[in-house]
This record gives C-alpha cells, sequence and structure tokens, in this order.
C-alpha cells in the first residue's frame, strides 16, 4: 500500500471536545435543565398483555403541583414507528403515543408533569386503572402458533413498505433470499452441521439513559433539547405523532452519553413535545435505570439455524441460515436487523449455494431495536461457531479454513444485490479488503500455534484459543443522506455545521479533521456544530456505521467547494489565475513566486472589500457502496473445571478499517466495542418471570463487565486504503462487539470440549456442558 | 394525609450523631429517641431507596462510635468493633494473622467504595444469605457482643443467625464488638467465592474453612457456606465424618457428595439450584484439597 502524506487526518490529535468534557462543564441534556422544568413520570403496565377497561386521572390532575397528565384518552391517535429510519420507514407503524391495549409489562399507561419529581410520582399513584387481563406472548417459539394471543389486534397497524406482515398471527416482517440450489449444496458436502443457536436479550447500558426536554416558544414552535442520534428523524416523528406541520419543531442534539442503538428511536420526544405543548413550560423527561431496561431498547433475541455443508478439501458447498426474531411489543428495526443477519454476514465466504430466511415475531416482551452490531452480531455467532464446527469434522484448523474462504479483494457476492434495508440491496464489488492480514497478526498475536485440541487438555484449569472473522457495512448505499454546511470567518476560522451527531464516538473530531484536510488548514481553525434541525442541514443521523463513510464524504465534498473559492478569492488577491495558486497551511500561495495570501486576509477581503460573498458552501452525498470493514478476533480462555468458571485471559482484535481518520478514536471504537460484546457473552441476561416481567432490570443483577474483568486486550489496526472513502476510510464503530460471542464459544470449546450454543457463558452452563446434559437451546 | 406527603426522601429522616457508646445506647433504650442504627449504609440506603425497607423516622449513626471503631489482639483471640469497616479487616495484620479468610472475604465485598463505607456489624445484622463475612466468622467458633443500657450480652455466632434475615438482638440493642478465636497453630484457612464478575457482585456461593492435618489425616476441620440456605451455615456432619480421614481422591469424592446431599439451595436471579448443589460440594473438596497441600 503506498504511503500517503496527510496532515490531518490518521493523527491522533487532541479530541475537539476533550477538554470541555474533562472538565466537567454543563453539555448534556441533564446539564442544561431549566430550573422551572416540569418533571415528567410515566405510570406503566403490570401486565405483560391486558387492556385498560376503566382509568381516571381526575384525582391525579386536581393535586396541587401537577400541570397535566396525559393518557389515551386526551392525546391523538397517530399511528406510527418509534424506529428513527429513513422515510417511508421500513418498520411497520404499529405505536400509539398511548394506547388502551398493554403490551408488555412497562407499557405506557399515563404520564404526569409536576413541579416535583415526589409530586409526580404521587400523582402516579393516583391514576386509577383497571385491566383485563389477556393471555400473553412471551416465547418466540409461540409467537406464530395457531391460536396465539394477538398482540396488534388494532386496525391502524401496517407496513409502509412493500414487505411481508401478518399482525394477525404477530408477524412484524419476513424476508427470504435463496441462491442457488441450498439442498443440492448440502448433498454435495462431505461432512455437514446443522444447529440451533440462541441469542440472548442484551441492553446498550449508555451511561447516560434516555433524557429529554422541550418548551414551546414565542412562536409557538416546540424547541426539543433531547439525546438522540437522530435528530432529523426525531423531528418528523414527533411531528407525525402530534399531528403537526415539521416547521413548528425544532430538534438540537447536545453532548450524548452514549447511544450504541438505542437512541435511533423515538422514546421520550413525543411525550415531551406533547407536554411541552398542553402545559406551555418547559417539561423534563429522564428514564431510570430500570425504565432504561424495560421501556427503551434492547437487542433482538434470535432463534436460528445454521446449516453449513462442506467438502473435504475445505469447500463450502451449502450455507443456510434461519433467523426467528423477537421484536417484542413493537416492530422497530425488525425487519432491517433481521436483513442484516444475512447481508452482514453471510456475504464473508465464498459459497454457490445460499439460503437465508428471517422471520420477526411480536412478543409481549421488551422491544428490540438497533444495538451496535444491528443483527451481524446475532449472525456472526452462529455462523463463526459453525464454522468452527465444521472445520473439525473435514479436520482443518479453523484458521486455514477461514482463510482459505472468505471474501477478497475485487470479490463480490450476489447477496448485496439480494439483500438490502428491507428492499433490493446494490451491486458491489469489495474495492479493499486485509482481512488475511488481519488474521496474520492477530493470530501470531494470540500464539494460534500454540493451539491443541481439546482431547489433549487435562487437569483442573484448561486453556482454549479460538477465533472469528467478522465484516460489517459502512452506511446504507442508496438510502441514507448526510450533509454538511461549511463558512468562513474574518480570522480564517470556519464554521462545520453538521448533521451528523456524535454521541460521544469522537465524530465531531474526525469530520473536523476531515475539514481541515481538504481545506489546508489546523484542527483548532474548524469550529464544529452538532446537530440542530434548525441550523445544520440534514443527516440521517449516527447509525449503520455511517457517519466517518458517508458524512465524513459530505464533509470533503463540501471542503473542496469551499476551498475552491478560496484559491479564486486569494488568486484575485494575488493577481494570478486560480490555476497557479494552491493552498498551503491556512494560507494561498502561488505555485510558482514567493506570493501568498493568509487565509484570514481571504476571509477579510471577501467580506469587507471588493467582490464580497460569503465564502462557504452545503454539500450532501449518498453513497452507492457500503464497503465492509472486516477483522479477525481472537480469545484465549481459561476454564475451571472445578466450578465451570470461565476466565478471558486474553483478546486480540485486528481490523481492516482503511485509513483510520483518528488511530486513538478508531481504536478507541475497536475497544469499547469488543468490550461491549466480551460482556454480553459473560455476563448480561434479562431475566423474566412467568408473567413477562423483567426480575434484574439494573446494574446490580444485570450484570456488566467491570474493568477488573477484562482480559488482556489487544487492538491491531490493518490500514487499508478504501478508495471509494474520504481520505481511504470505512467504518469501524459495529463491527467489533460481533467477535467476542463466536470467538469466547469456540475458546470454551477448544478448552474442554463444552460447546455452548447460547449465551451468556456461566459456569452453570459450562457445568452442564461439563456433565454431558446441557438443555436444548431455547429462549428465555 | 395527601399522598405526596406519604412520600418520604432521605433528607426527611432524622439522624444523630452520638459520641460515645453510652450515649448511643441511651438514645436506644428510649422508644421516643430510639433509631435505625446506620453504620456504612450500604445496606440501608439502597433498601429504603428501593422500597424493600420504609424510610424510616429517625436513624442513629453507629459507624464513628470510638468504642465501635477498634481492633485489638489477645492472646487467643482477635477483638473486634461492630463499625470497623470491610476495608480495615482487609488491611488490618492482626485480623489476617488471626482470621485470614475473614480478611479475605472482606476484600472480595463489592467494590472499594463499598468496603470503605460498609461495616462488620452492618454486614452481620443486615443478615443477607449471602453476606460474605458470615462464613468466615462461624469457623471460628466466636462471639458476639450486643450492648443496651442494661449492660452487655455475648452470644455464639453459631447461634446468632435466627432465620432468613433474622437476629438474635433486642430493639434496644447494638452490636458493639466480636470475639473471634485466632488461628491456631498449624491450621489453615481457605476462602472462595464465586460469582459472576471479579468485583460487585453478590455470590452464587462462598464459603470458608479452618482445619488441621496431623500423621496424616484431619484432625480438625470446620466448614462454613453462604448463599445456599436463609443463612450461613456450618456442615458439621461433614466435619465430623472428616476428621480421622486421610485426603485422597476417594475421601475428597466423598466429601464432595456428602456436601452435596447435605445442602438444600434454591435457585433463584443469581445461579441455579442445581448448580450451587454441585458446586458446595467442589468448594469443599477444594478447601480440603488446600489444606492438604499447606500441611505438606
Ligand atoms: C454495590 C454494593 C455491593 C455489595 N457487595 C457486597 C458483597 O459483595 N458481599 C457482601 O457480603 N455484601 C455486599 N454488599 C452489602 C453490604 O455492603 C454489606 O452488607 C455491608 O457490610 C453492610 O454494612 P453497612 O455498615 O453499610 O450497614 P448499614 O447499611 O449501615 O446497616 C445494615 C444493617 O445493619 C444494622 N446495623 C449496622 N450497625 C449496627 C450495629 N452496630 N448494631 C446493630 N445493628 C447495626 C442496620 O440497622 C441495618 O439493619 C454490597 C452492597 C452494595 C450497595
Amino acid at each position: 500500500m503506498k504511503k500517503r502524506n496527510f496532515k490531518v487526518v490518521n493523527k491522533p490529535l487532541r479530541k475537539i471536545d476533550a477538554m470541555t468534557l474533562a472538565l466537567g462543564k454543563p453539555s448534556y441534556v441533564g446539564d442544561l435543565k431549566p430550573r422551572d422544568a416540569l418533571i415528567i413520570k410515566m405510570l406503566t403496565s403490570p401486565h405483560a398483555h391486558a387492556r385498560i377497561t376503566s382509568i381516571d386521572i381526575s384525582e391525579a390532575e386536581q393535586m396541587p403541583g401537577v400541570h397535566a397528565v396525559l393518557y389515551y384518552g386526551n392525546v391523538p391517535r397517530i399511528v406510527h414507528t418509534t424506529a428513527g429510519q429513513g422515510y417511508p420507514e421500513p418498520s411497520p407503524y404499529d405505536t400509539f403515543m398511548f394506547d388502551s391495549k398493554m403490551r408488555f409489562v412497562g407499557d405506557r399507561v399515563a404520564a404526569v408533569a409536576a413541579e416535583t419529581e415526589k409530586i409526580a410520582e404521587a400523582a402516579l399513584k393516583a391514576i386509577k386503572v383497571e385491566y383485563e387481563v389477556l393471555p400473553a406472548v412471551l416465547h418466540i417459539e409461540d409467537a406464530m402458533k395457531e391460536g396465539a394471543p394477538v398482540i396488534h389486534d388494532e386496525p391502524e397497524a401496517r407496513a409502509v413498505i412493500p414487505v411481508p406482515y401478518d399482525k394477525d398471527r404477530n408477524m412484524a416482517a419476513k424476508v427470504d433470499m435463496d441462491i442457488g440450489e441450498f439442498e443440492k449444496g448440502m448433498a454435495e458436502a462431505d461432512a455437514t452441521v446443522d444447529h440451533r443457536f440462541y441469542n440472548h436479550y442484551g441492553q446498550h447500558c449508555p451511561v447516560e439513559p434516555h433524557v429529554s426536554m422541550a418548551w414551546v416558544d414565542r412562536e409557538d414552535r416546540i424547541i426539543i433539547t433531547t439525546s438522540t442520534q437522530v435528530p432529523f428523524h426525531c423531528r418528523r416523528i414527533v411531528a407525525q405523532t402530534l399531528g403537526i406541520p415539521v416547521r413548528r419543531v425544532r430538534v438540537i442534539k447536545p453532548r450524548i452519553g452514549g447511544g450504541f442503538g438505542a437512541k435511533q428511536e423515538i422514546v421520550l420526544e413525543d411525550v415531551v413535545a406533547m407536554m411541552a405543548l398542553r402545559t406551555r413550560k418547559p417539561v423534563y423527561w429522564e428514564y431510570t435505570r430500570k425504565e432504561e431496561f424495560i421501556s427503551a431498547r434492547t437487542r433482538h433475541p434470535m432463534l436460528m439455524r445454521i446449516r453449513i455443508g462442506a467438502k473435504r478439501d475445505g469447500t463450502i458447498t451449502a450455507l443456510g441460515l434461519d433467523c426467528l426474531s423477537n421484536t417484542g411489543w413493537n416492530g422497530s428495526q425488525g425487519l432491517t436487523v433481521v436483513c442484516n443477519c444475512g447481508s452482514k454476514v453471510l456475504p464473508l465466504y465464498r459459497c454457490e449455494h445460499i439460503h437465508f430466511n428471517g422471520t420477526v415475531v411480536y412478543t409481549n416482551l421488551p422491544a428490540g431495536g438497533a444495538y451496535r452490531g444491528y443483527g451481524a452480531t446475532q449472525a456472526a455467532f452462529a455462523l463463526e461457531c459453525a464454522m468452527d464446527e465444521v472445520a473439525e469434522k473435514i479436520g482443518m484448523d479453523p484458521l486455514e479454513f477461514r482463510a482459505m474462504n472468505h471474501i477478497k479483494s475485487g470479490d463480490t457476492s450476489p447477496i448485496f444485490r439480494a439483500l438490502g434495508e428491507g428492499r433490493e440491496g446494490v451491486d458491489q464489488a469489495i474495492t479493499s479488503c486485509e482481512l488475511a492480514r488481519c488474521i496474520k497478526a492477530g493470530a501470531r498475536e494470540i500464539g494460534w500455534r500454540k493451539r491443541k485440541p481439546h482431547s489433549d487438555k487435562k487437569g483442573r484449569f484448561r486453556r482454549g484459543l479460538g477465533m472469528a472473522c467478522l465484516m460489517q457495512g459502512s452506511a446504507i448505499p442508496e438510502i441514507d443522506m448526510g450533509a454538511a454546511t461549511l463558512k468562513m470567518n474574518e480570522d480564517g476560522s470556519f464554521n462545520l455545521l453538521l448533521g451528523a451527531t456524535d454521541l460521544g464516538t469522537g465524530s465531531d473530531t474526525v469530520l473536523a479533521q476531515i475539514a481541515a484536510e481538504t481545506l489546508g488548514t489546523d484542527l483548532e481553525q474548524i469550529i464544529v456544530y452538532s446537530s440542530d434541525t434548525d441550523m445544520t442541514p440534514f443527516d440521517v443521523g449516527a447509525y449503520a456505521s455511517s457517519t466517518t463513510y458517508l458524512s465524513g464524504q459530505a464533509v470533503q465534498n463540501v471542503a473542496e467547494k469551499v476551498r475552491k473559492q478560496i484559491l479564486k478569492v486569494g488568486a484575485e488577491m494575488l493577481d494570478r489565475k486560480p490555476s497557479e495558486v494552491t493552498v498551503q497551511d491556512s494560507k494561498v500561495v502561488e505555485k510558482n513566486g514567493e506570493g501568498q495570501v493568509s487565509f484570514s486576509e481571504i476571509a477579510l477581503y471577501s467580506m469587507y472589500n471588493t467582490n464580497q460573498f460569503q465564502i462557504g458552501d452545503i454539500s450532501s452525498k449518498i453513497v452507492h457502496h457500503s464497503p465492509p470493514p472486516f477483522a479477525a478476533h481472537f480469545a484465549e480462555v481459561e476454564v475451571d473445571t472445578l466450578t465451570g468458571r470461565v476466565q478471558l485471559i486474553k483478546y486480540v482484535a485486528a481490523a481492516d478499517c482503511g485509513t483510520p481518520i483518528h488511530p486513538k478514536l478508531a481504536e478507541g471504537q475497536v475497544e469499547g466495542a469488543v468490550m461491549n460484546g466480551i460482556t454480553y457473552a459473560m455476563t448480561e441476561q434479562y431475566l423474566f418471570n412467568d408473567k413477562g416481567r423483567m426480575t434484574n432490570p439494573g446494574f446490580g443483577e444485570y450484570k456488566l463487565f467491570t474493568l477488573r474483568d477484562l482480559p488482556e486486550m489487544k487492538t491491531i489496526l490493518v490500514p487499508s486504503y478504501e478508495k471509494t472513502g474520504p481520505y481511504g476510510a470505512k467504518s469501524i464503530a459495529e463491527i467489533g462487539i460481533n467477535g467476542p460471542m463466536p470467538a469466547i464459544g469456540n475458546a470454551i470449546y477448544n478448552a474442554c470440549g463444552v460447546r455452548l450454543r447460547s449465551g451468556p457463558f456461566t459456569a452453570e452452563k459450562v457445568w452442564q456442558g461439563l456433565n454431558g446434559n446441557l438443555p436444548e437451546v431455547k429462549s428465555e | 394525609m395527601s399522598p405526596v406527603s406519604t412520600l418520604k426522601t432521605f433528607e426527611d429522616i432524622d439522624c444523630t450523631f452520638p459520641k460515645t457508646l453510652q450515649e448511643a445506647l441511651e438514645l436506644m433504650a428510649d422508644e421516643k429517641t430510639r433509631g435505625v442504627p446506620l453504620a456504612g449504609g450500604t445496606d440501608l440506603m439502597v433498601q429504603w431507596e428501593s422500597g424493600a425497607l420504609p424510610m424510616p423516622e429517625r436513624v442513629i449513626n453507629v459507624k464513628s462510635i470510638p468504642e465501635l471503631r477498634e481492633i485489638s489482639e489477645a492472646d487467643n483471640e482477635v477483638v473486634i468493633g461492630g463499625s470497623v469497616t470491610h476495608m480495615e479487616l482487609r488491611q488490618s495484620s492482626a485480623v489476617r494473622r488471626a482470621v485470614p479468610s475473614l480478611a479475605e472475604a472482606a476484600a472480595t465485598i463489592g467494590g472499594f467504595q463499598i468496603q470503605i463505607m460498609g461495616t462488620l456489624a452492618g454486614s452481620v445484622a443486615n443478615a443477607s444469605p449471602a453476606g460474605d463475612l458470615a462464613p468466615s466468622l462461624l469457623i471460628t467458633d466466636g462471639t458476639v457482643t450486643l450492648a443496651g443500657v442494661r449492660g452487655e450480652r455475648e452470644v455464639k455466632l453459631t447461634e446468632f443467625w435466627k432465620g432468613y434475615r433474622e437476629i438474635d438482638r433486642q430493639p434496644d440493642e447494638l452490636i458493639v464488638r466480636f470475639r473471634l478465636p485466632r488461628l491456631p497453630e498449624g491450621h489453615y484457612e481457605s476462602w472462595r467465592k464465586l460469582g459472576a464478575r471479579k468485583a460487585q457482585a453478590i455470590s452464587k456461593v462462598m464459603g470458608s474453612s479452618r482445619g488441621r492435618m496431623k500423621d496424616g489425616v484431619v484432625s480438625c476441620f470446620k466448614v462454613a457456606l453462604g448463599s445456599i440456605a436463609p443463612t450461613a451455615v456450618r456442615l458439621y456432619d461433614v466435619e465430623q465424618w472428616i476428621v480421622g480421614q486421610p485426603i485422597h481422591d476417594e475421601t475428597l469424592k466423598e466429601a464432595e457428595q456428602r456436601v452435596a446431599d447435605a445442602v438444600k439451595p434454591i435457585g433463584d436471579i443469581r445461579s441455579t439450584a442445581e448448580y450451587r448443589k454441585w458446586v458446595s460440594g467442589r468448594l469443599v473438596r477444594l478447601f480440603l484439597e488446600e489444606l492438604a497441600a499447606r500441611s505438606g
């Protein structure tokens, strides 16, 4: 790969908001809460499935300090989706601001806005509700059975794009894909595997839970300040849900304390906006951690059947994946997540005969939503474990087996066209893939050569090595759009206005780096503002691993346009043709000569002297590729056969993300995602009672790894150059979370011969496995 | 009463800070001034907040009463004040010499913040079946001293926990100190905790043992497990059986089986009954293996 001389990108510069955040300056929604804001609290359903037969809010309404009580009887009934996605949304319309039907333990009954939290809580207690309790669907397998209770029996529920949807059978979405002849491929194989895997519930656990506030300004517009990944979708959906024009809504996103997909969803904003309208006062609503677990969003749990056929020489003859996905009480992101199980995972290995089915069902449990990895996490667990199982059957090293079969630069896959996001996808050839080098580098770091089969291992403590290969995408091609505005100031600084949302990822810094590199100036000269629907141009928001790749190109485009304007003015000032000058270190300089003018002189000239105009522009971008980042992950575990406990010793993640625009932040994304995936694999777990109530909704009993639990971690960035991306970049934020389930699962098998097909990998499960009585794989 | 005024917050609680034990006992003696004893608050604050316990009218802060803060060593025992914190337990060389498993157990409680706030008496009085300090206290055959204005009373620790979250304490009494016989020469202690992660993990099963080997056989063995019954328990039958036995694969297997048969754990949010039963036996096996290894 040829060496490029970048000045600003590909450098670990100081994150532009590092100081502000380190000093704890007011930055987050909670910091900005007006002193007189009313506090919102929500009364939620104690039943998984019920109908409200009577509700009396009068006592609560009359309590001193209570300003409004909202329930289904006094708000608009407009069907919509809570999923923050492009329009028309691939998620079904199946949600109302409030409804008389309760669809899970935690569903909205009534909201109170009061002067203090204490009064609001007392008012909730004063609301009298009677329910007719209905039989509930609490397991994925039961959802589509004959006679199952119908969760969305309201007439309004419907799909808004032409996709299969059958609410009478609790089916929220379905997708099928067949390439070649799958059964024939299986028949040609020397060895086959056919197993069920289960991906359990998991939550994003952002440090900052969902939090929103709103007020009505003097022009009668609703100003919402909210912790969101999708300010523009939020504006659109709030306007829709309240039945008011988009022009009456403004959404401001300040700093965000983590989202990971949880905030690609309209969870609080509709109620906050409605309350502001109703009370004409600033209102504020923050989820408790318990509410975050139960009523926000989760990872779609999935039961999977994976089938792989292979020849003794290592050729994969057939690849089949059937996913039964639990979307919970609403269908948010159900279709697209399951599409990604196919499109972001199956192209990884070359194969002629591919079968894929995704079926998404409603249940009376917490709703799935977007979550880092977005389906790829689920499918990678099944695929990468099964790859090891086939490799063992044909007697090949699992690393060699993958190295031989994985997709390479220049390859394409029919899956790219066959599976898009709720519609046909976009053909693409892989333009950059350094997976082979990722595998080599990771194998060296973990010491793969010393790996022995589990049958050779004796004694109480048994170590094992496992690996997994991964891919993801970078933005949703031909659907997602990003835009940026750039304008120049007197001192040669620039305002970069972004619809793209930095939710703690560092994208403000990364995008400013791209602008500075293109303009030929320093990072300090770029003043970033993101995001505000009144001020910044449209961007779909932070999801689908799109910000660097997609919004980054919008920034690069606008910076190129502005650079041309600067060159033109500079040339005019130097009495040269634009082709005779160039930019360099915040100056326009003559290519052959001594003459130069600074950016500041250029800005002053264009503002105050001659041919005045505002140097600046706006640019937008859609992409036609979604170049996958690739990664090879390796885990070393030690199983204590005395107790069944699994100790993670070391974890290596080698990733190819093209040019890392900010290498430290890219590493941070890998480490963060890997930690996220490790704790999901090892300890995280939703526990439900037989009535569908989550019994561990708090950090006390919903276990996340602490720093003390983490293994030795090593991140290796293997550079490549993605020619369709800004300065060679592709995505890195999601892919890392997909590795730990399969890599650790494979390592446990290699340590002690126990194959775990559902997480988390607890001592209890390993013990059952050691005794040869692991129960059949099923849902929670 | 309006519904608002029935909702209490921490600020509504009346809190007294007695400077001496005598002052505290006098407050406790009178129903009008009596309050809930509050030490580190690491149990109480959580229980009030979650609604598991009602917020009281009054609390008596016992954490900084000087008489409750002391650790002293006598010939055969170590004496530990009720308000000694987990951090102090793990760092005290006196405790580490006299009851090493207690210091080890204290070091696994919560995280550093909890260890700095939480106290020995708090853990004992909270009487959770998952309280990590109980097994190490039980294997010493020591006592707890309670005091009221009428005087002091000493209770055997093996008789102090009456049932699930139930202790032998009168409403006017405070726990003042623990007297724990020190580890005799040639004896060894073991401690293990099984939790879902390394910090901030309530135990699935945990336990301690104190024992000795002489002339190739076990001459003394005391073992207690927690999180497997309404209170932490001593396994007297297993203790008696193992005394006089050599430690080898067969006796270990049998010990393991006897423990698993003896305990009747339940399944809950943290683990299953079956796993707890099995792993209880495994822990005792491990303790015996360690005893044999250390006794050389
Ligand atoms: C995040 C977290 C993690 C935890 N992890 C663990 C763990 O890993 N292992 C574990 O065992 N525990 C754990 N705990 C529980 C807790 O820390 C212990 O039980 C602690 O020792 C209680 O001590 P305290 O001083 O804070 O008690 P407090 O909360 O002050 O009081 C607890 C009880 O003791 C009574 N009390 C206190 N002092 C006296 C006295 N002198 N006389 C009479 N009664 C008294 C109080 O009235 C109350 O009933 C954890 C708690 C938290 C919040």
